[in-house]
């Protein structure tokens, strides 16, 4: 027997080595993806964690996430890098993000950053921080205003029994929740 | 107003409710405001924002069938080639992998066992006739691979004899006549397809090696020793 592995007699072997021109050798420096498996098992997470920190909600956060997903995978070859996938899955999501709010509700209500969300899709920020982006929030208002969204968006309670834990009337409680709401948005702004 | 009121709370009572954000028009710069705090309170409690297995599942699932119906016939052309040539696997060699090997394992696995070729490869000794005999997998080891060989109808069979999940090395079960992986409950059979696995994501089949036999010995084509 001899050592070539092209050898044609041996049974079962007809499909020798690639085609020429298939095989297209990359640089092999551990920051690239073996598959289409691996881009999506890598990223799915970061991307959704990402998409959902824009719409609040897991229904539209995974629609979008899909969408994410299958518009990149068109363009995108496995030989790219992982900061070349990152950056592309970003900027795809930018685009996602914004069809996704001017189609449903007419008005940009949050927008991807190019530079902080591809921070985030590199290096997500652990589950830990949550209650700390929370205070940012909720700090700066004033206890009744801060109240009522500690109980309904952190503890989950109703509109009635938010209500009437602070003893006031639903109608009250739901304009006092707008307006939280509100001062919470000015004063997160930078 | 009173209408554009209740668009604006509507928005914020789906996010409340963790439900899609109902279709509509927010005429009021205060409301976009309100409701994007509301995103951001929503998406600041601890795991609000971790998608469930089930959901990483789904979405790889729409991806798949979406590329499915896409059926070009350029993708089909090109997927038949990287088969034939025994392309299809090996991330090992350094080879571009075409996406339609996303799109097969997962979906498929039992179905699309990828062949290892190494760019660079040898035949080897990995078992004597003997030791395939009993028709147990036969564990072999070189300096840069793992596997196990069997004999099946006569022939050698040489799989990977790393998960295809997360690269635990298997362990062969020769009363059940599978290999087992000791990280995630998930066996394969000698023939590399998956036999079962507590994992949402089915893994991949093991990739093939190439066997033959030379004498009384099965050899394999595995990466050269350098």
């Amino acid at each position: 027997m001899n050592d070539d592995p092209e050898d044609p007699s041996q049974p079962g072997d007809e499909s020798e080595g690639p085609a020429p021109g298939e095989r297209r050798l990359r640089a092999v420096n551990g920051d690239t993806y073996a598959s289409w498996d691996e881009i999506y098992t890598d990223n799915v997470v970061r991307l959704y964690r990402l998409i959902y920190s824009k719409v609040g909600n897991r229904p539209d956060a995974e629609d979008l996430t899909t969408e994410v997903f299958l518009a990149a995978m068109g363009p995108l070859r496995t030989t790219a890098t992982r900061p070349e996938v990152r950056a592309y899955l970003v900027a795809t999501a930018r685009t996602v993000v914004a069809g996704f709010w001017r189609r449903r509700l007419g008005r940009e209500v949050t927008t991807v950053d190019l530079v902080q969300d591809l921070q985030f899709l590199n290096e997500p920020p652990p589950e830990s921080d949550a209650p700390v982006r929370a205070q940012r929030l909720l700090a700066p208002l004033p206890d009744r205003y801060r109240r009522v969204l500690e109980l309904r968006f952190l503890e989950a309670r109703s509109i009635k029994e938010t209500a009437h834990e602070m003893g006031v009337s639903v109608a009250n409680a739901k304009i006092r929740q707008h307006r939280a709401l509100r001062m919470a948005a000015a004063g997160a702004q930078p | 107003m009173k209408r554009r009121r209740r668009k604006g709370t509507e928005a914020v009572e789906a996010v409340l409710g963790d439900d899609a954000i109902p279709q509509g028009t927010l005429e009021d710069p205060d409301d976009v405001d309100a409701l994007r705090a509301a995103i951001e309170l929503r998406a600041s409690r601890v795991g609000a924002d971790l998608p469930s297995s089930e959901a990483v599942e789904a979405i790889k699932r729409r991806v798949l069938a979406d590329d499915i119906e896409e059926k070009t016939p350029a993708a089909f052309s090109r997927r038949a080639l990287l088969v034939a040539g025994g392309v299809a696997a090996a991330g090992v060699a350094g080879v571009a992998i075409d996406r339609a090997v996303f799109r097969s394992s997962p979906t498929t696995p039992s179905h699309t066992a990828a062949e290892l070729v190494p760019t660079d490869g040898e035949w080897v000794p990995v078992a004597t006739a003997e030791q395939l005999a009993g028709g147990a997998p036969y564990r072999f080891a070189t300096p840069k691979l793992v596997g196990f060989v069997t004999e099946q109808n006569g022939a050698p069979v040489a799989v990977g004899g790393a998960c295809t999940h997360l690269g635990c090395l298997l362990q062969a079960n020769a009363q059940a006549g599978q290999l087992d992986c000791p990280c995630h409950r998930t066996a394969f059979s000698p023939d590399g397809r998956v036999v079962f696995s507590e994992l949402a994501a089915m893994p991949a089949p093991l990739p093939r090696i190439k066997t033959r036999r030379n004498g009384s010995n099965v050899e394999a084509f595995v990466p050269r020793e350098v």
